[in-house]
């Protein structure tokens, strides 16, 4: 399902490998995986129930709606079974899977906006950023805080949020990435960058 | 090396630079403080995106917008708002209805008193004293609009070729601008326009000056934007004026469209008369061969009218002649003189209740009747025992839905605006008052240009059309919350707006609350329409 070579992630720390799932869990996934590869049905509907509130989180990220949230993640699970045979076991599942969620809902998206390029980055983008723009958040914010910033990355732009739920939530690299949008990796990194400044800037904004 | 960019660091710390790259930074950062915190932040900020992207979404599913619902502090301040706006308009509104003290009555939502007079000092006095100014910055505004409708239109052709959305908008907004004006009519921009007594003008006039003086003949339209407007020659086509002051001892072959605080018409009318005005005067020898549609304060008619007169306004003094019947409304006096004849019925819709008296020598043909307005006090419920309230309701209601459904079709996201939170409301409620009582002042001020009257023309289409569709734009919204649609279909999505649209017109029913209701969905439906609007362009 991957294109392109998988750029090297050396450059220190893996910062995004938040895992919501611990090794143990890890393992017993696995064991499903190869069950499920092997055609059974029923170890298929265990890894369904196991990543399921992942697969259906991360769609309603990128679609806002829960319900065709929820759609998309069945519809995400029936291509994954469809193509379970071309999974490369050697690489992690989740983010093979999410892969496969994400470009289901941003084909949704791009349906709903009734405008096919939604990603590529326009003329009218030349804009200055506010200096609130240019300090990075910190990560001890209190439970209020977050919540606002949830809300702010919601309300930012398909075009900003869609890059930043499948880095950040979907732990994809920017070469998936790219390709799930449809767009180059230098536009990622550009989408990447001023989603981040938009919601610093938003965030500043809504600070009391 | 000296530091690198900020995307560069971003690409750094997220471990999507190129291998020589990534090696030149290494080098970089091992000697630069500021740099390696940078680097360390940007991936703090990564995590904590990650982190809280994995929180649970809030439990509302119908919306994006929804499943972003604030703490609960804020989720109660939509409701809260809703019941105070409401709450204070209902007041209002009763204040109204129990009739204000006296002094008070400038304040009287439906008495024209002294806003007109207002509104008119304030465009020509800044006229006067500021022409020059007024002048420059009409002139930029029109062609600043022209040429932003213009490109606009053709950038959305262009890149858009297939929404169905931008090629009908910019039909709309492109049409007006179509027609040839350039060399149809003469255009005047004088401190004074005189047309001599032996003078004739063979094509139609355009005129903004501060006084128009027509002793000659126009074989064609006058279309003018003055102070004093004096026809004493002819006018062999229509009049639209708006002016202070219009005098009519000429005549007219066409209709008359008048603006003004005083209109005065001692001459010939051929077609009908509409005016609204504060003084409207039909002297003696004056004569309107259709039907003369008035709203006025105080209005005289001395002359002959020779169809159907209908006016609105406080003051009616009928003194001449009705060729059919004479229907007044929201008038407080009445006065049916010796000399009036008229033809047909005189049907009066009174403010008080109280007997007309037709002095002795006034002739009517048909009946006198004078009904009470249900707006009254102690008539303010009267009108919900007629089954005309619910049919023009449930009329409306049809209508609103087809027209709601139509409208999908072309452009679905005309339905998408939603409110959250209180803060939410009431920035909508302001965006659309602004939109309210700012696009009709922006109307009149390109109009005043001459120039701009397509633009004029579009802007008042599309202003109109807002209000309609403010009321659906709110339904939507209302049939979202309780009913969202469950897919993309017309069906779905006409399901979920009726019921919205049927809950806004029940509760617009509601005797006190339902007009403030009326109100406040109507500022919000246009705060969301200028929302979109705004949305759809940035996009």
């Amino acid at each position: 399902m991957r294109c392109g070579p998988a750029p090297a992630a050396s450059g220190g720390a893996p910062v995004t490998d938040l895992r919501v799932i611990g090794s143990a869990e890890v393992d017993q996934a696995q064991a499903w995986l190869a069950r499920a590869r092997g055609g059974d049905d029923d170890a298929f509907g265990e890894l369904v129930r196991h990543f399921e509130a992942d697969v259906q989180r991360l769609c309603r990220r990128l679609l806002g709606s829960a319900a065709e949230a929820e759609d998309a993640a069945q519809d995400c699970f029936l291509r994954a079974h469809g193509a379970l045979g071309r999974y490369d076991p050697a690489r992690p599942f989740r983010p093979w899977l999410l892969a496969i969620a994400a470009r289901r809902s941003i084909d949704l998206l791009r349906r709903r906006q009734r405008e096919a390029r939604i990603f590529e980055l326009g003329e009218r983008e030349g804009e200055s950023p506010s200096p609130a723009a240019a300090t990075p958040l910190d990560h001890g914010l209190s439970a209020e805080r977050r919540a606002r910033l949830l809300r702010a990355v919601e309300a930012l732009p398909d075009r900003y949020r869609a890059p930043l739920v499948l880095r950040y939530y979907a732990d994809l690299d920017f070469a998936e990435i790219a390709e799930i949008l449809a767009v180059s990796r230098n536009q990622v990194a550009t989408l990447l960058f001023r989603g981040r400044q938009r919601l610093r800037e938003a965030f500043a904004e809504e600070r009391p | 090396m000296s530091c690198p960019s900020e995307s560069t660091r971003l690409l750094y710390a997220e471990g999507e630079l190129e291998a020589e790259e990534r090696r030149e930074l290494d080098t970089h950062l091992v000697g630069c403080r500021s740099c390696r915190e940078r680097v360390v932040a940007l991936r703090d900020e990564a995590r904590l995106l990650g982190s809280v992207l994995r929180e649970e979404p809030a439990t509302s599913p119908s919306s994006a917008l929804a499943a972003a619902a604030p703490e609960p502090g804020v989720a109660y301040g939509l409701p809260l708002t809703i019941a105070a706006v409401s709450a204070a308009l209902a007041a209002a509104s009763a204040l109204v209805e129990a009739r204000l003290p006296g002094s008070w009555d400038l304040l009287h939502p439906r008495r024209l008193k002294g806003a007109t007079e207002m509104a008119f000092d304030m465009i020509f006095l800044l006229r006067e004293n500021a022409p020059g100014l007024i002048e420059l910055a009409l002139a930029v505004g029109s062609v600043a609009a022209v040429s932003a409708l213009l490109s606009f239109a053709v950038s959305s052709a262009g890149r858009r070729l297939l929404d169905r959305t931008a090629l009908l908008a910019a039909a709309v907004l492109v049409a007006p601008l179509a027609a040839p004006p350039a060399d149809a009519f003469e255009v005047h921009r004088d401190e004074e326009l005189r047309i001599d007594s032996d003078a004739r003008v063979d094509e139609s006039v355009v005129v903004s000056a501060d006084r128009v003086d027509i002793d000659g003949v126009i074989d064609g339209d006058l279309i003018a934007g003055a102070e004093r407007v004096t026809l004493r020659g002819k006018v062999t086509g229509s009049l639209y004026v708006f002016a202070r002051e219009l005098e009519i001892s000429g005549e007219v072959g066409g209709s008359v469209h008048v603006i003004a605080e005083r209109v005065r018409v001692e001459g010939s009318v051929g077609g009908s008369l509409f005016a609204a005005a504060e003084d409207f005067a039909l002297a003696g020898a004056g004569r309107a061969a259709g039907d003369v549609n008035l709203i006025a304060e105080s209005a005289v008619l001395g002359g002959e009218v020779g169809r159907d007169l209908h006016a609105v306004g406080d003051r009616l003094d009928l003194r001449g002649r009705v060729g059919r019947d004479v229907r007044g409304f929201r008038i407080r006096e009445l006065e049916l003189r010796d000399e009036a004849r008229i033809a047909g019925d005189v049907i009066v819709t009174l403010e008080d209740e109280r007997e007309v008296v037709p002095s002795p020598g006034a002739r009517i043909g048909g009946e006198l009747r004078a009904e009470y307005s249900p707006r009254a006090h102690r008539h303010y419920l009267s009108h919900y025992k007629s089954w005309r309230f619910y049919l023009g309701h449930a009329l409306y209601f049809v209508a609103a839905f087809v027209f709601g459904l139509v409208l999908y079709q072309f452009a679905p996201q005309v339905f998408s605006g939603s409110v959250v939170t209180g803060g939410d409301l009431a920035r909508t409620l302001m965006l659309g008052f602004v939109a309210l009582v700012v696009t009709p002042l922006a109307i009149v001020a390109v109009a005043l240009t001459v120039v701009g009257l397509p633009v004029a023309v579009s802007l008042l289409f599309v202003y109109l059309a807002s209000l309609y569709t403010a009321d659906l734009v709110v339904g939507a919204w209302i049939g979202r919350l309780w009913w969202p649609p469950e897919d993309d279909s017309t069906l779905a999505f006409g399901k979920s707006m009726g019921l919205g649209l049927g809950i806004l017109t029940l509760v617009a029913m509601v005797p006190f609350l339902g007009p403030a209701v009326g109100v406040v969905a109507m500022l919000a439906g246009l705060g969301l329409l200028a929302n979109q609007a705004r949305d759809y362009l940035v996009r």
